[in-house]
């Protein structure tokens, strides 16, 4: 097996030199395009930046950011997206994590990258793709590289009020991603229609399975996930056949009853993550393409995108549980009950735990929270083998299917983002105004509720929040108390306050 | 009498989508992504109207102004 996903690149080069790799709504690539801008870019960073270096690339997603990504990886590196939306407190907390001997970024985004608390060099990628050809350089790089070397970091909510990196490398990426396009049989004829963001892991599948197979994969523009039509007109335009998205976005078509519009009849095949799918919605979807597959996709980042998967049977109805399925074959799933006790009868519920080859090298200059849920697997004593705890609960039910139920911790998801309570209370505590905070999520209205005492005003709490965090994790509700519930052992109290102002 | 109900609903969705009618609310980020679903759905609930899909548009949800413009045209 490959143990650089360059070889994949390289190898789909060879096959279908002159067949469209990447388009977005600027420009296309082939195959072999690719391999060479990415080769040039490789080439203007190599003695830049050192092995494993983790290099930040502040650029929307788009033909050029895949450049720079397998640029960075072609000079020994690994990447992580810096997203624009992203405040600029925000930014820098990663940037200061990463430190980085360079940033990339584009002549759009320069003046705003200028004005980060990084001390390191900001090269334009527009420049580095006129770097003079090392290729000479790049082998060299490559001789040295194994498939446990970084490849990513996606940064994700931590409860600390810190972004926490999380580090996957080369091989985890080829095995699942073998295993992704075989099951759901993505070919070079298939037209993927990119959703995801690419600080956001869904988006790894869309890249790889590109680069593993030769399809093509066709980039939608965030600014047309606001408007139904300008997606449904997108997938016209692009000729989607396969479609792997967060389930808020497919949401989004038909809450707004988008397939009175237009019925995307190229697309066969469906798959989506991040949050429970609504039965109302997955009815609606398959009603418009009755052919299509649909699949529900299961598994936090820290074990490379997926660890399940159901393949959505042509009979579910109304009032059908949509279960999490079966683990993919590059990992193992275990349930662990009270005690680390394996649970293995049906309808008992437990923690997933995750072990294989799908798991993440751990959180990025963490030890302490890799060590947190990157752990012994509690039933072997004899040798190293690591489980990683997700947090989740499901169950079993009576035909082996995995069920989704809940979380153990504070952690939600809100419009398919992995949201910790904890980090939104941290920031909003840095108002010298509020003495204390609670953050609940309210399911039924998709809201985040932000509770808290002190005589700090809303407005004041949001605008101290819109230079910290990401737009999605600023609550929508905020309740003012004059004390806060606390419970015997003088916690806060969140169970009476979810009775109180979010169950009524 | 409707533009008031309108100035409601969207001032109930989110207070910055008022405090100044004719800012644009697509360019400040003000209205991102899954927020125009959540508004449509909020104003369809409220004022009883039924908002087609090809009206949720970008001219139509720059502004707060444009928003009411909209709307009244369909009530």
């Amino acid at each position: 097996m490959e143990r650089n996903v360059l070889q994949l690149l390289e190898n789909t080069a060879i096959k279908y030199p002159d067949k469209t790799a990447v388009t977005d709504s600027r420009e296309s690539v082939t195959f072999r395009e690719l391999e060479y801008n990415s080769k040039l870019v490789g080439s203007g960073l190599a003695g830049l930046i050192g092995s494993g270096d983790a290099i930040p690339v502040y650029m929307e997603k788009g033909v050029k950011t895949l450049e720079a990504f397998f640029g960075i990886v072609y000079a020994g590196g690994c990447y992580s997206l810096l997203a624009p939306i992203q405040p600029e407190e925000r930014c820098n907390s990663i940037l200061q994590r990463l430190d980085a001997p360079v940033l990339i970024t584009d002549r759009e985004h320069l003046d705003k990258a200028g004005a980060f608390t990084f001390g390191g060099k900001i090269l334009l990628i527009e420049e580095l793709l006129e770097s003079v050809m090392e290729e000479n350089a790049l082998a060299r790089i490559r001789e040295e590289s194994i498939d446990r070397d970084p490849l990513y970091i996606n940064f994700t909510s931590g409860s600390t009020g810190v972004p926490k990196g999380v580090v996957v490398g080369h091989g985890s990426v080829i095995n699942f991603i073998r295993h992704f396009v075989e099951i759901f049989h993505i070919t070079a004829d298939d037209i993927i229609g990119n959703q995801a963001p690419f600080d956001f892991d869904v988006s790894v599948k869309d890249i790889y399975s590109m680069l593993l197979t030769g399809a093509t994969l066709y980039l939608i523009p965030r600014s047309c996930f606001s408007f139904a039509k300008k997606l449904l007109d997108e997938l016209e335009k692009g000729q989607v056949t396969v479609m792997v998205w967060a389930v808020s976005a497919l949401c989004l078509i038909t809450s707004l009853d988008g397939f009175t519009y237009k019925i995307p009849h190229s697309v066969k095949k469906v798959l989506f993550s991040g949050e429970v799918m609504p039965m109302k919605h997955l009815l609606a979807w398959k009603s418009a393409l009755p052919e299509a597959m649909f699949v529900n996709l299961y598994g936090p980042t820290e074990i490379t995108c997926n660890c399940s998967y159901y393949i959505i049977p042509q009979d579910i109805g109304e009032g059908d549980t949509l279960p999490i399925g079966r683990h993919f074959p590059n990992v193992r799933i275990l349930l662990l009950g009270e005690g680390d006790r394996p649970v293995t009868g049906t309808g008992e519920t437990g923690e997933i735990c995750v072990g294989g080859f799908g798991l993440a090298l751990g959180y990025y200059g963490d030890r302490e929270k890799t060590d947190c849920v990157f752990v012994q697997n509690p039933l072997n004593g004899k040798y190293r083998d690591m489980l990683y705890r997700t947090g989740d609960l499901a169950y079993y039910r009576d035909d082996g299917e995995l069920v989704y139920v809940g979380r153990r911790d504070a952690q939600v998801k809100h419009m398919g983002h992995r949201i910790e309570m904890g980090e939104i209370e941290s920031c909003i505590l840095q108002n010298p105004d509020v003495r204390r905070v609670c953050c609940l999520y309210d399911e039924e209205r998709q809201q985040i509720v932000a509770f808290y005492q002190g005589d700090a005003v809303e407005k004041e709490i949001r605008d101290g929040l819109k230079k910290k965090l990401i737009k999605y994790m600023i609550p929508g509700r905020y309740v003012q108390l004059a004390q806060m519930p606390l419970n015997a052992n003088g916690k806060i109290d969140r169970k009476t306050l979810r009775k109180d102002y979010i169950e009524t | 009498m409707m533009r008031d109900k309108i100035l409601e609903v969207l001032k109930a969705e989110n207070e910055e989508l008022v405090e100044d009618l004719n800012r644009d609310l697509l360019e400040s980020g003000i209205l991102d992504s899954f927020d125009i679903v959540n508004l449509v759905v909020a104003l369809e609930e409220a004022l009883g109207i039924s908002i087609d899909v090809e009206m949720v548009s970008p001219e139509n949800f720059q502004t707060a102004e444009s928003i009411i413009r909209m709307i009244e045209g369909i009530a």
